[in-house]
Parts: C-alpha cells; sequence; structure tokens
C-alpha cells in the first residue's frame, strides 16, 4: 500500500510541479535581467487558459495530428513513472532501465516531428527537421555520460545506478564525474530547448525549434503538449540531480526523513533550474550549425569520461 | 509415419512444381499468378512446419542423402541454426506469397507473370536448400542458384534501363563475392579433407592459425558481399528497389540474411579458440556500416532505396551483435554470450518482419500512383488509410520505439554491448564498446529521422502533384497481409520473452551455452540479478495503456466541451500551395551540412531575373550527394583492372603468324615441363 501511495505521490509530484519549474526559470531570467517578469504561478494559468480554449485544427491535418497529444503526454509520464526521484525501491524501480528512458521520450519526438509534418506548413518542417538533427547528435552524448555512471555502476537499471551512488558518496567524485555531468549539462540545453540551442520564449523562424512543432496546435492539444514539454524538462533535471548527484538523504519504507529527502531533492532540482536560468541570461542563441560543433565538445568531453573510468 | 523429413520433402516438391507450373502456364496470367503463389504458400507453411518444430524441439533432421556429385554427396541437415533460419524464411515467404497474388495483379498483360511467379518458387527454394546444405558443395550449388535466379528478378523490368544496370551491378558483385567463397571452400577442403560441414568442427583445431585468419578474411569478404557490409554494399541500394516489391522484399529480409547465416556456419567451428581481434573487427565494421547505411538512407529521394539503405543499416546491427558474440567467446563469459547470440536472432528475425513490411507497403503505394520518389507524393494518408497505418508502425518498429519489437532487439544488442564495456575494461574493448553504443544512440536517431521523413513525406500534408487525387487504397490481399504483419511486430515486442525462449536450440549451437537468463512473463533479465537490467515490453504497454486511459478520463470528466473550427493553415497570410510545405530533400538537409564531410554534398542554384535581381522569376536548385565509394574506390578499381586488361590485348595482333608462334611456344614449354 505504502508503494502505491508512493507511486500516485511521485506521479502527482511530476504533473505539479513541472509548471513551477517552469515559472521559477522564467522569474530567475527575468530578475537576472533586471525586470519584473511573470508571477511564479503564470505557467497554471496558462494551462487552464489553453484547455477552456476552442481550438483551430488545419484542413490538412490527419488523425496523427489528433493523436500526437496524447501520445506524447502518455509517452513523457510513462517514463517519468520510471525514473527514480527520492526512492530506490519500489515496484516500478527494476523497469527503469536508462535505454528505456532515453527511447521513451525518442518515442514522444517521433510522434511529435511527424504531426509537425502533417499540417503542410513550412514552419511544421523547419522545427521537425531541425529538431530530429539536434536530438540526433544529442543522443550519442546522453547515452555516453549516462554510460560513464553506469558502468562504474555496473548497470542500466537507474535505480541501481542512483543507489550505487549513494553508498559510494563523495568518494565516486571524480573528473570522470565531472566531464560526465558537463556532457549532460549540454545535452539538458539541447533536449529541453534552452538558449544557446533554441530559444524557449520566441516564435521567430530563425530561433524556433520546439516551438515551431507546436505552432498549429491551441487550445487543449497546446496544454498537453506545453505541459508534456515541462515534464520532460523535469524528468531530465531529475536524472542529473539522482544520477549524477545522488543526495545526501534518500527514502526507503518506514524512514522518517522523507520530508527532509523531499525538500533537500527540490532543492536540488531548484539549484539545476537557476543554474540553466544562469546559463540562458549569459549566453546568446548560438547558430543553427555552430551547435553541431557544441555538442560535438561535450561528445568529446563525454569520451574522456569513459576513458578516465 | 509423417515425419519431418518427409515434410520437408514435400515442401520441395511443392515448390518445383509450382516453377514449372507457372512457367507453363505463363499465357493465362492469372492462372499462372494463383498456381504459382498458392504453391509457393503451401510449401512455406510446410517448411514453417519443419523449421519451428525443429527449433522448438530442438530436434536435427537428417533430410536426404544420396551420392551423386564428385567429392560429396547430395546431403541436406537441418540443425538448432537451420531451423531458425528456415523457421524466418518461410514466415517472411508465407506473407510475400499472398501479398503477390495482389501485387502481381498490376502486371496482367504488360509481363510474363508465370515466369515472375515461377522465379520466386524457385529463388525460395534455393535459400532453404542455401540454409540447408551440409557440404560445401551443395551449398555453392544452392548459392550460385539463389543469386542467379535472383539476379532474373532483379531484371524483370528489363525495359527500364535502371533496372538492367543495377542486375549488372549486382550480378558483377554477388560474383566477386561466390569467388570468394569457392576459395574458402577450396581452402577448408584442402586443410581438412572433406566438403562436410559436421566435419569442420572436428577439424578446426588442425588449422593453422594463420590460415584461420585467412579464412575469417575470406569468409567475411564472400559473405558481406551478399550481406551487404561497408564498403561492399553497393549493390544493395540498386538492386533491392529495381526488383518488383515482393521480391525485394524477399531479398533485403531473408537473402542477405542466408549470408549470416553462411558466415556462421564457417566461423562457428573455430569459435572454440579465436583471436579478440575477430569480434572487434566484426563491431567496428557492422558499426560502420550501420553510421554509412543511415545516412545514406536519409538522403535518398527514391522510396525503396532509402529502404535498401535502411538494410544496409540493420545488417551492420546484426554483424555487431555477432562481433560482441565472438569477443564473449573470447573472454569465455556465458552471460554475455548468450545475451549477444540472442540479440543478433532476435534482430534477423524482426527486421526481416519489419522490413519486408516497409517494402511492400512502398510497393503499394508505388504501384497506385506510379512513382517511387517521394518528393513528388503527399496527403495520400486519407486516400490509403490501411496502408498508411501498417506503414506507421513498421516505420516505428524500425526506429526501436518501445515496446515495439525493433526496441527490444536494440535493447539486447546495447546490453550485450554494455556488458562486453563491463568485462573488457582491461583491454580496448573497454573504451570500443561504450563508444559503440553511443553510436549506435546516433544511428538509432538517424533512422527515426529517415522513417520520419518518409512517411511524412509519401503520405502527410498536401498532395504535391494533381495526379494523386485518384489514388484509391490497393486491393484487400495486399493490405490484409501488411496489416497483419504490422500486428506481428506489436506481438513479437511484447512477447520477445517467449520467442527468444523458442531459440534456444540455435543459441546454444552458437555459443556452446544454453539461455541463462530469466523469463518471467513478459520481462526478460539478461543478468543473473534482476537489479542488474531488466526490460518489460509487457510492462511499458501496461503503463501506456494505464496511463493514456486515465488521461482520456480525465479529458471527459474535467474536460471543458471546446468547438474544433477547420480552417486553412498559416501561410504567412498568403494563399497555402502544396511548394510551401517540406519536401523529404527539405526535412534532410540540416543532415547533409551537419554531416558534410561525409557527404561532400553539392549545390547549385542558378536564378533568372528580369530586369533587377530583386524580381526573380526562375530559381533552378540543384543538389547532389557524392557517392564517394563509387567515386573513391569502385571507379579507380575498375579503371584499374580496364587499363591491365587492355594491356592483354596486345597479344590478340591479329597476325596468324603470332598465333603459330604461341602454339609452338606454348608446345615447346609443356614438353620441356610435363616430364
Amino acid at each position: 500500500m505504502d508503494f502505491v501511495l508512493f507511486g500516485i505521490g511521485h506521479l502527482l509530484f511530476f504533473l505539479l510541479f513541472a509548471p513551477l519549474l517552469n515559472g521559477i526559470i522564467k522569474k530567475s531570467k527575468a530578475l537576472l535581467q533586471n525586470r519584473r517578469g511573470p508571477r511564479l504561478l503564470q505557467p497554471y494559468y496558462d494551462l487552464r487558459k489553453y484547455f477552456a480554449k476552442d481550438m483551430v485544427i488545419s484542413e490538412h491535418a490527419s488523425w496523427l495530428f489528433h493523436v500526437t497529444p496524447y501520445a506524447v503526454f502518455t509517452f513523457v509520464v510513462v517514463a517519468a513513472l520510471f525514473v527514480p526521484t527520492i526512492s530506490t525501491t519500489g515496484p516500478l524501480a527494476v523497469y527503469s532501465d536508462l535505454f528505456v528512458i532515453v527511447y521513451l521520450l525518442a518515442a514522444a519526438r517521433f510522434f511529435l516531428v511527424l504531426s509537425s509534418l502533417d499540417t503542410a506548413s513550412a514552419f511544421g518542417g523547419m522545427g521537425g527537421s531541425r529538431e530530429m538533427a539536434i536530438s540526433a547528435l544529442a543522443e550519442p552524448v546522453l547515452l555516453l555520460s549516462l554510460l560513464s555512471v553506469s558502468l562504474s555502476a555496473g548497470s542500466t537499471t537507474l535505480s541501481t545506478i542512483v543507489e550505487y551512488g549513494r553508498q559510494v558518496g563523495w568518494t565516486g567524485a571524480s573528473f570522470a564525474h565531472i566531464f560526465a555531468v558537463l556532457g549532460f549539462v549540454v545535452v539538458l540545453l539541447a533536449e529541453t530547448g534552452r538558449i544557446p540551442v533554441d530559444n524557449p520564449d520566441t516564435h521567430l523562424e530563425l530561433t524556433m525549434v520546439h516551438e515551431g512543432m507546436l505552432l498549429e496546435y491551441s487550445g487543449k492539444y497546446l496544454a498537453l503538449l506545453n505541459w508534456a514539454a515541462s515534464i520532460k524538462q523535469l524528468l531530465l533535471y531529475n536524472l542529473l540531480a539522482s544520477v549524477f548527484f545522488p543526495g545526501v538523504l534518500g527514502w526507503e519504507a518506514g524512514n522518517e526523513s522523507i520530508l527532509i529527502s523531499m525538500l533537500v531533492y527540490i532543492a536540488k532540482i531548484i539549484g539545476i533550474g537557476l543554474l540553466f536560468a544562469v546559463i540562458e541570461t549569459s549566453t546568446s542563441k548560438m547558430r543553427l550549425f555552430r551547435i553541431p560543433e557544441l555538442i560535438g565538445a561535450s561528445f568529446v568531453l563525454s569520451l574522456l569520461a569513459i576513458i578516465a573510468l | 509415419m509423417f515425419g519431418l523429413d518427409t515434410l520437408w520433402q514435400i515442401a520441395m516438391v511443392l515448390f518445383l512444381i509450382g516453377g514449372g507450373v507457372s512457367l507453363a502456364l505463363y499465357k493465362r496470367y492469372h492462372y499462372a499468378n494463383i498456381a504459382g503463389h498458392t504453391t509457393l504458400l503451401i510449401g512455406s507453411l510446410c517448411s514453417l512446419i519443419v523449421g519451428g518444430t525443429a527449433l522448438i524441439q530442438g530436434e536435427q533432421v537428417k533430410i536426404l542423402q544420396f551420392g551423386w556429385l564428385p567429392y560429396s554427396y547430395f546431403d541436406l541437415y537441418i540443425d538448432g541454426i537451420g531451423a531458425f533460419f528456415i523457421s524466418v524464411i518461410s514466415v517472411v515467404s508465407i506473407f510475400v506469397a499472398i501479398y503477390a497474388m495482389g501485387y502481381t495483379q498490376e502486371y496482367y498483360g504488360r509481363r510474363n507473370i508465370g515466369w515472375l511467379a515461377g522465379l520466386v518458387n524457385i529463388f525460395v527454394l534455393a535459400m532453404l536448400l542455401v540454409v540447408t546444405a551440409n557440404n560445401g558443395i551443395v551449398f555453392l550449388v544452392a548459392w550460385e542458384l539463389m543469386s542467379l535466379v535472383s539476379y532474373f528478378l532483379v531484371v524483370y523490368e528489363h525495359k527500364d534501363a535502371a533496372a538492367t544496370r543495377a542486375g549488372f551491378i549486382y550480378f558483377v558483385m554477388t560474383h566477386v563475392g561466390t569467388a570468394a567463397i569457392i576459395i574458402l571452400f577450396l581452402l577448408l577442403y584442402s586443410v581438412s579433407g572433406t566438403f562436410q560441414f559436421d566435419a569442420l568442427r572436428s577439424n578446426a583445431a588442425h588449422i593453422s592459425p594463420l590460415m584461420r585468419n585467412f579464412l575469417f578474411l575470406l569468409a567475411l569478404l564472400g559473405f558481406g558481399t551478399k550481406a551487404g557490409l561497408v564498403p561492399l554494399h553497393i549493390w544493395l541500394p540498386v538492386a533491392h528497389p529495381a526488383a518488383p516489391s515482393h521480391v525485394s522484399a524477399l531479398m533485403s529480409g531473408v537473402m542477405v540474411k542466408t549470408a549470416v547465416y553462411a558466415f556462421l556456419r564457417v566461423i562457428i567451428p573455430f569459435s572454440a579458440d579465436l583471436p579478440l581481434w575477430w569480434g572487434s573487427l566484426l563491431i567496428v565494421i557492422g558499426l560502420v556500416s550501420a553510421l554509412i547505411g543511415v545516412m545514406y538512407a536519409l538522403v535518398e529521394r527514391d522510396m525503396k532505396c532509402l529502404l535498401a539503405y535502411s538494410t544496409v543499416e540493420n545488417v551492420g546491427i546484426i554483424f555487431t551483435a555477432m562481433g560482441a558474440l565472438f569477443v564473449f567467446k573470447y573472454l569465455n563469459f556465458q552471460m554475455g554470450a548468450v545475451v549477444a547470440a540472442a540479440a543478433m536472432y532476435l534482430h534477423i528475425f524482426n527486421h526481416a518482419v519489419f522490413k519486408s513490411l516497409l517494402f511492400m507497403a512502398a510497393g503499394a503505394v508505388a504501384q497506385v500512383t506510379h512513382t517511387k520518389d517521394m518528393d513528388k507524393l503527399g496527403g495520400i494518408i486519407r486516400k490509403m488509410p490501411q496502408t498508411a497505418a501498417a506503414f506507421f508502425v513498421g516505420a516505428a518498429a524500425i526506429s526501436a520505439l518501445p515496446p515495439l519489437n525493433g526496441f527490444v532487439s536494440e535493447w539486447m544488442l546495447f546490453q550485450s554491448l554494455f556488458q562486453l564495456g563491463i568485462q573488457g575494461k582491461t583491454s580496448y574493448i573497454g573504451t570500443l564498446a561504450p563508444v559503440a553504443i553511443s553510436l549506435f544512440g546516433l544511428v538509432g536517431a538517424l533512422v527515426a529521422a529517415s522513417f520520419v521523413k518518409m512517411f511524412g513525406a509519401v503520405f502527410l500534408a498536401q498532395p504535391r502533384h494533381a495526379d494523386l487525387e485518384q489514388v484509391t487504397e490497393v486491393p484487400l490481399l495486399m493490405r490484409n497481409t501488411m496489416l497483419v504483419l504490422a500486428g506481428l511486430c506489436v506481438v513479437c515486442g511484447i512477447f520477445a520473452a517467449f520467442i527468444l525462449q523458442y531459440f534456444d536450440t540455435a543459441i546454444f549451437l552458437v555459443t556452446g551455452w544454453h539461455i541463462s537468463f530469466f523469463i518471467a512473463g513478459t520481462t526478460l533479465v539478461p543478468q543473473t540479478a534482476l537489479q542488474l537490467g531488466a526490460l518489460s515490453p509487457g510492462g511499458i504497454i501496461v503503463a501506456i495503456f494505464v496511463v493514456l486511459a486515465a488521461l482520456l478520463a480525465a479529458d471527459r470528466i474535467w474536460g471543458r466541451h471546446t468547438h474544433i473550427r477547420v480552417d486553412e493553415t498559416w501561410g504567412c497570410g498568403i494563399d497555402l500551395t502544396p511548394r510551401m510545405e517540406y519536401t523529404g530533400t527539405s526535412f534532410s538537409q540540416p543532415f547533409k551540412v551537419i554531416f558534410r564531410a561525409i557527404f561532400l554534398p553539392e549545390r547549385s542554384i542558378k536564378k533568372e531575373y528580369v530586369g533587377f535581381p530583386y524580381f526573380t522569376h526562375i530559381i533552378r536548385y540543384q543538389s547532389s550527394v557524392t557517392p564517394v565509394f563509387e567515386k573513391f574506390l569502385y571507379r579507380p578499381a575498375g579503371q584499374i583492372v580496364m587499363s591491365i586488361t587492355h594491356q592483354f590485348r596486345r597479344i590478340q595482333t591479329g597476325r596468324l603468324q603470332f598465333y603459330l608462334g604461341y602454339i609452338f611456344a606454348t608446345l615447346i614449354v609443356l614438353l620441356l615441363f610435363v616430364k
């Protein structure tokens, strides 16, 4: 029964905290840029607005267009179900294989890019092709940086990796670890669509990758896709927090420190969010064809992490 | 007693009858179609029963043995490995038979259906003979028969110059490979004194390491040509598209796997004592083939060429799994070897299923639209909904989306490479394996990109040509096979654990160990402890259904009743035309730029204007990718061969005195040396 409650809590955390994380990052970016910025809870209001609005659907759209928001949301939430947050036990813990998580996110992307081509608009094609190109380059780096920690742990199951990291503690920190973290941070920039890879705040032709794919969506569908994007962002930050910095306290059934471990975990996530807000404010968006150089550099870093193991 | 060998003989006779009857009935094309393909269907069912029973029950079936050839006799034998490949061949040819009954209706009155149906029967028979041959001579005869029959099938559309050129390249490349294979078998005969395959294992110990290495390289050259390993792959993207679609499905899904079978058959006897570099070379070649295959698939415009390049990529995956298997045998690590063998077999089966589905769907589209060019299609998802749905499942399966079958075999490959990374920490393998995993991640993402491009350009958006308005759905026979294959992709993904248990005999014969991994329900646990890596496709699909159900329920309970208005897509304020949407070529343009070191793309843009340069009225855009292997490898090699042969023309002077002189000189030489 404990586990079921924990599972539901885990799921609700991902669903409810994801927009708040977005709001925190937006607010911190604004404060860094000397603006007041939107209120912290604005993403929730946005979601409520989108769910209530009517939809305008292109006349060229097929069944794929209507299925995609549900498919993307489902794949991202299923991936979120499987990742370990503060606990590494539980009935779903053994199925949290890192390849499964990566490929579930790839499945969500498959549907989204196809739907962007569905509406016969040039913006959709542009966003879709750029998204496939950037994510194709980011995928080897993602795998390589996660592999460096999983090779030391001896398993590809994320809960085992987190458990191993917790047992090893500070002795596990090394240059290999630092390189892997740097590589993973660059991948996070690419996967969550932040400056310098993509600009999440504009809908300009020159800068849009993720926004280009969402351009033809409105109303309920747009709400689902935006929510799924923020859940994916939270999921990836969670990977950075739990896998690379396994943390001081974890929760096992019966342990009273659940509150402290939850607070530490949320502090880690918000810290990562602030880190990305600082990165976004301090750099500008790179030219599209310079992005492979950035990702290539992080590939070399992750490769060094593997060799230095 | 109705034994398995009798059933096999019935199947072979059926194929022969089918071949003969179809050829005889060529004037009555409808009857030739029905007769030829019915024998194919029933023969394949029989061979599936034989192969499946032999595989599941682990029997070894001796079929025929009679002496009629010098140095050997006609000997067919089915063991675990052969049974597996027979099952794969039979499954694909059952679906091809039904599909072809509908597909060949296009050729009524235009071409000789009897020839097509008859040849397909003989082709499948030849492939089955290849995987059951028990000695080198029978193998070579069956191999050559398979190559010749497939050549005639490739040039079936002989009026098309591209098809005849494709047939020529295929003919040359396959005989280059066959030459290497003949040398291989002759060398094996010279060191072990027999052509029999079962004797290879006992004689393998007597062969010197140098000779073994040479035999390995010969086998790689010979069988790699047929399998389509880089750089011997150039025939695949021209020959597979040129053939009729059901033949392409057979060639891509099954014929390249016979090369994998043959390689296994020849090399496994040496696996008790093999060097490390054999396995690492296979891993590297597999990785390079996968990368090159998928990159060229990305920039292809022709639907079937894209699918053919994707076959090159999947063959690379299979050979990488084989390489991992060999490295584990070198390290004597049971768990890893079994996982690698399971990954290899599972991918062979899965690829046969989804690749034949994709070729059938591409053939269906090409048949009704009369074009294979993706950039001329578009918007036919509403006209051909079932073909589109089947194609979608095939594209999702090949892009390794969970929980379909492609994902399960890729996951097993990743697990075996991961184990390699852990076990091989002391040597270069410890770095090669993780790099291989990450590059296969790149390959997987590029595969997804190419199939998104293909599905999007062919089915989605607006039709790029006015003729596409008249497109209708294909006949029921073709649709049903595609839908069943799509269902098979889903089922084989979710229940992969059950299927793997049946491969135990085949895995045992290749590795020397039985499946030791833990299978609980639909969960696969390749390592002995549950925490070290587990995959539950059943769990994933259940989770997907639960979340989707919850989402739809939440939508019904709390969802606001919103209206949907249908309107035109935003086109920046001007009327949207089909010219504005992204074509397949535009979709892959970022990749062309990013990987320009490999593609060496050439681009020319010419503008014509009236008056001022600002008022351009025609733009000519031309973009091409340099065919690197043809330009830098094959053309120079061909030129060297031609220049050498031109030197030989000097002996043909045309004057009688020289020829008499040659005869005289030869006579002297023979008299001196034959003493």
